[in-house]
């Protein structure tokens, strides 16, 4: 193989780009979803609660 | 190229480590927050029976020994309700002995009414949070259980003897040898249920 042979990484670059972009919204989308539930969500599913 | 593969491959690898990672947090987080929900329903639930039998106390002319609370589809027979101060333990004490009675409040095992001469069980979980018997071995001797029954009759014990024992030596309930004493003896699991630990009080 030719050491100056050039490789074109674009795609996985940019593959790893979306990957990485899913991993910040799941956990943003954790944080908020869990506050949002531990805060407010107690009234609604207390009838689901079983003690 | 063969590294570049082995790149990608090992690329691959961290990736499926990552969606599991956040997968186990959604799963942390959904337990944590259904434990702290039942939490608060539990102690939620034991405070509503409480008002309903503060209002039997205050009100009652005919002394029951029991009453049937229903208390947002839970119904329950109370028969008094205990506090500890020292380890801020406020709860009521019911009269089935069953599973969902050990899940909502503390139970009367074996023995006499309440405040009655000899020795009355009170059975409790120790649930990793909250309310209930999780904190029964911080009492020591003289400490004081504050028993009220529905007559509205309250009897301080204090604390004389407390120790852990085989869950098959029952020993701890046995009624005392003086008839005219009263005890309570608190009882809850240790070791994984494989042991009881208990706290006996006396009134003076």
């Amino acid at each position: 193989m030719n050491d100056m042979q050039m490789i074109d990484v674009s795609d996985t670059v940019e593959k790893k780009d979306k990957f990485m972009i899913f991993v910040y919204v799941s956990i943003i989308v954790l944080v908020v979803l869990g506050l949002l539930t531990y805060f407010f969500g107690y009234d609604l599913l207390k009838p689901f609660i079983e003690v | 190229m063969k590294g570049i593969f082995n790149k990608i491959n090992k690329e691959k690898i961290m990736n499926v480590i990552i969606v599991l990672i956040i997968i186990a947090l959604y799963v942390s987080v959904a337990l944590f927050i259904y434990s702290n929900f039942r939490e608060r329903k539990r102690q939620e639930l034991a405070n509503g029976i409480i008002n309903e039998i503060d209002k039997t106390i205050k009100d009652n002319d005919n002394k029951p020994s029991e009453k049937v609370v229903n208390y947002q589809g839970y119904k329950y027979t109370v028969i008094g309700k205990i506090r500890i101060k020292k380890i801020n333990l406020y709860q009521p004490i019911l009269k089935e002995n069953t599973k969902g009675a050990y899940n909502t409040a503390l139970v009367k095992m074996s023995g006499p009414n309440l405040n009655e001469n000899g020795n009355v069980a009170i059975g409790g979980h120790n649930f990793m949070r909250g309310n209930y018997f999780i904190k029964i071995n911080k009492l020591v001797k003289n400490d004081v259980v504050e028993i009220t029954d529905l007559s509205g009759r309250k009897i301080n014990y204090y604390v004389y003897e407390y120790g852990v024992t085989s869950k098959d030596d029952a020993s701890y309930l046995a009624q005392p040898s003086n008839p005219n004493q009263k005890i309570v003896t608190l009882v809850t699991c240790t070791k994984g249920g494989k042991e009881r630990y208990y706290v006996k009080a006396r009134a003076k």
